[in-house]
């Protein structure tokens, strides 16, 4: 989340530095003879300021994708953790299997109960 | 060496649940109620088995033990390694609930050649019956990639080409439970040597 925001934040600052020039070139090419305009100035004091926050955006980005990456990283982990068999389920399923043969043992046995022929004793 | 929904064709998948559905009664039918507590002893060990992993090199294959479950039960043994199946499909998510019928036969059909193998070479020596064991165990699991091989061979796979892979990836879990069959047996037949006696007969049960 915080790197889409990151990334709408650049876009925006670039949109601003791009129209910035884009006026700039305007400007330059309606006012030819004057060439010492207010507005050239501010053009050559934010040009440098805009590509170094530009810099910082993008060297910020990089460290949010490292970032992000190992997280991931760490998720796929986990989820492997997570499926992977722990104690509590060999134990049931443990249970599950002597539960089921004990009940068919028991059932044997009743009927084996019942027909005294087939009685050991 | 289980597998997963969604690898077999349809058809495959069908056929082969019909197929461990009969089998299924064969070994029902040939269970004497009195063995069901070995049977159920063997079943919770094959259970348990395929979590013992073997590592080998970058990944890992786990004990099957067909052979063993073979061994001590006989016709049992297919309802035995189903059975097992079963829950580590629910408890695991071992292999998928529509590959059971599939995985059953990979399974169950080695355990049975395995007893038929073992008890064809029973009750001469020692030495024998250890190695009887040991061959029965490590037969079951070159048979139970084989059928591997073949039942990916119906979903397209080249069957030589997977057979050369399933059997070299599992020569570790061979020569392990072959090792695992001898000592058991070994064992067993000094200590309750009436663990051993399996009516293999297909009439006598």
């Amino acid at each position: 989340m915080k790197a889409r925001h990151l990334l709408l934040g650049l876009l925006i600052c670039s949109a601003f530095f791009v129209a910035d020039a884009v006026a700039s070139g305007h400007e330059a090419g309606s006012s030819e003879g004057s060439n010492a305009s207010p507005s050239e100035e501010s053009v050559g004091r934010s040009a440098p300021d805009a590509l170094r926050i530009l810099e910082a955006l993008q060297e910020q980005q990089r460290q949010m994708t490292n970032e992000l990456r190992s997280v991931k990283r760490e998720i796929a982990a986990l989820k492997a953790a997570v499926s992977e068999p722990d104690f509590k389920d060999i134990l049931g399923g443990i249970g599950y299997i002597l539960g089921v043969f004990g009940i068919a043992f028991y059932l044997h046995a009743r009927r084996r109960e019942k027909q005294p022929a087939l009685r050991p004793d | 060496m289980h597998l997963s929904d969604g690898v077999l064709p349809t058809a495959v998948a069908v056929g082969a649940f019909a197929l461990t559905g009969l089998c299924l009664a064969v070994s029902v039918k040939k269970t004497n109620g009195d063995d069901l507590p070995k049977i159920a002893v063997m079943t919770s060990a094959f259970f348990v088995a395929s979590l013992v992993h073997v590592p080998l090199g970058p990944t890992s294959v786990h004990l099957l033990l067909p052979g063993l479950v073979g061994i001590f039960t006989g016709w049992s043994a297919f309802l035995s390694i189903f059975l097992g199946l079963v829950l580590q499909s629910f408890l695991f998510q071992f292999g998928g609930l529509t590959a059971l019928g599939a995985n059953g036969l990979m399974m169950g059909l080695p355990a049975w050649c395995a007893a038929w193998i073992f008890h064809q070479f029973r009750g001469r020596s020692a030495a024998v019956d250890i190695a009887a064991a040991a061959g029965a165990s490590a037969t079951a699991v070159a048979l139970a990639a084989l059928i591997l091989a073949g039942l990916l061979a119906t979903g397209g796979e080249d069957f030589f080409g997977v057979a050369k892979i399933a059997v070299i990836a599992h020569l570790p879990v061979l020569g392990v439970e072959a090792v695992i069959a001898a000592f058991v047996v070994s064992f067993l037949r000094r200590v309750k040597p009436e663990l051993l006696d399996v009516p293999m007969g297909w009439r006598g049960a």
